[in-house]
């Protein structure tokens, strides 16, 4: 049974008090709060079992190989992927840099496409842009309706009719919420395109809802491990694979611990991919703590994750409407072959006559928090007109009075600026 | 801060009625900024009397929140009344900013919104200063 008040419990943070008032926390498509099972399982490890990784042959060094491997097996899991298609990284950003570093830059021809979308966040934006610029490809993009839904039929003409090479698409936007149709994309890539790639952005769908890599058949996901209850720093990169075994994908960082010999002027490479793909000391202890979160998720299930946020988006949707200054951006109602409304993780919004900043640092004087500006999808922003938006996220440990708190809050903004 | 100290009558009043608003159809110096994290952008004409280096007009334009809008316009308003010159502009900062609006400070986030339409007018100012032999 889902109980918001007990999980509240695990988050010491969520007590603080904000401008004396209570601390409203909406902020989570930024990044989330930590249950104090992930801050103590990363303090357990640098307090017991901190060394480097297998490079000493001393007990301290098995013991933080061992918590680096178990948790590389547990993070792997949570996203139905094998241990062998798991990268660590910090963030999504660098996830999607290491695609295009070491997967792009090697396969991409002058002419080629890169098939994405006018609402990327600027991390799966501006990576492929410098790509284009990198192998003289170009970009172009899917068309979406008002609400940020994809086109598909636009996405068959141009998968038709293109040279496309990469398809890289959002799961869930972080400005829109609209939940983009996976199968429906990768089964028409698939069909159309087989020999390009997929790359899926999945940073806010992973904190939503339950994800398999083996299932979605996309070749890349990328997500943040802090926005999923995970420490900042952490950050899972998937790669098919046969991507990895083929070495169509090669590594882009190179150093320690990701050889196998080294010479004076040229060196071989380690034949394990997990290896070969971690260049350096790798951040153990951020690795511990997320799976320590995916620990803590897998216990609740996702499922009941999903359900317990699709129906804090419901209410937020329905309450907001009730705001006559409120211009919900993004999906507000079921699409046509559906029952329900294909938003996931927030609720985005434009205040009549208000700018965005000012709703926000009001919010904040009622102990809200929430974003505002951009949320890095400058185009999309352009391309609406909007020259900035709030934004209410959530997280399993946000209630629908929240969301109340969230409105009653907005009511102080008519008042001040009447 | 509360709401109540940051957003009191004098921002407010600037934000509802801001002053020297419009275009200079050909303007001595002219200069635009955005501040990319939240979306505010202005662009700022300015007359200046080569002669003496007084602005004798200054029209800004552009889309923003009300800190930048009341900073933008009091800050005009300023520079028209007390017939300020290029060279008094130039030396104004965040503090001079500050005192404008009647704060002592503001939360680091807003800090853009407080200084974009002084940026940019000393933006358009530096364009017009003689290049470095």
């Amino acid at each position: 049974m889902f109980n918001v008040s007990s999980i509240r419990q695990d988050f010491p943070i969520l007590e603080k008090e904000i401008h004396g008032h209570p601390l409203t926390y909406l902020d989570n498509s930024a990044t989330s709060q930590k249950p104090i099972q992930v801050i103590e399982a990363i303090s357990h490890f640098y307090q017991n079992s901190n060394a480097n990784v297998h490079r000493g042959v001393h007990q301290l060094s098995d013991e933080s190989t061992q918590a680096w491997e178990n948790s590389r097996r547990t993070i792997a899991k949570f996203f139905g992927a094998d241990p062998a298609e798991l990268i660590m990284v910090r963030n999504t950003t660098e996830a999607l840099n290491g695609i295009a570093y070491g997967w792009a830059d090697h396969n991409l021809q002058e002419g080629d496409v890169i098939l994405t979308t006018s609402e990327e966040h600027h991390s799966n934006l501006v990576t492929w842009q410098e790509v284009a610029k990198r192998k003289n490809a170009r970009l172009e993009f899917i068309a979406i309706d008002e609400a940020g839904r994809l086109d598909l039929s636009d996405l068959e003409e141009k998968l038709k009719n293109l040279p496309v090479k990469l398809v890289a698409l959002v799961h869930v936007s972080n400005a829109l919420g609209v939940v983009q149709p996976i199968s429906e994309v990768v089964t028409r890539v698939k069909k159309l395109k087989p020999q390009a790639r997929v790359v899926l952005d999945a940073a806010q769908s992973a904190p939503h809802m339950p994800l398999n890599f083996d299932h979605l058949g996309v070749d890349f996901m990328t997500l943040s491990g802090h926005k999923m209850l995970g420490p900042m720093g952490s950050g899972v990169l998937l790669v098919k694979k046969k991507l990895l075994q083929d070495q169509e994908m090669k590594p882009w960082l190179f150093g320690g611990g990701m050889i196998a010999e080294v010479q004076l002027e040229t060196s071989t490479f380690h034949e394990d991919s997990a290896e070969r793909f971690t260049a350096g000391t790798p951040d153990v202890a951020s690795a511990v703590g997320l799976a320590a979160a995916c620990e803590y998720l897998s216990k609740i299930k996702m499922s009941e994750v999903e359900k317990h946020d699709r129906e804090l988006v419901a209410y937020a949707l329905e309450k907001l409407s009730q705001v006559p200054e409120v211009k919900i951006v993004g999906p507000v109602s079921p699409p046509p072959d559906s029952s329900q409304v294909d938003r996931l993780g927030s609720v985005a919004f434009l205040y009549e006559g208000v700018h965005a900043h000012d709703v926000a640092q009001i919010l904040d004087s009622q102990g809200v928090a929430v974003r505002s500006g951009h949320h890095c999808t400058m185009p999309l922003h352009q391309h609406f007109g909007w020259p900035a938006t709030v934004r209410a996220s959530f997280q399993i440990y946000n209630s629908t009075s929240e969301i109340e708190t969230l409105v009653s809050a907005l009511a102080e903004v008519k008042k001040v600026f009447s | 801060m509360s709401s109540a100290d940051l957003y009191q009558e004098l921002v407010l009043e600037h934000f509802h009625r801001p002053q020297h608003q419009g275009q200079i159809d050909t303007p001595t110096t002219t200069a635009s900024n955005i501040n990319a994290s939240c979306g505010d952008a202005v662009t700022v004409d300015l007359q200046i009397d080569s002669q003496t280096g007084q602005i004798k007009d200054l029209k800004w334009r552009g889309q923003g929140c009300a800190i930048s809008t009341a900073a933008t316009s009091l800050l005009a308003e300023k520079i028209m009344d007390e017939e300020m010159t290029a060279a008094q502009v130039s030396n104004l900062n965040h503090k001079s900013a500050l005192a404008l609006l009647g704060l002592e400070e503001v939360a680091p986030g807003r800090k853009k919104c407080l200084e974009l339409g002084l940026k940019t007018i000393q933006k358009a100012l530096e364009q017009t200063e003689p290049s470095p032999k």
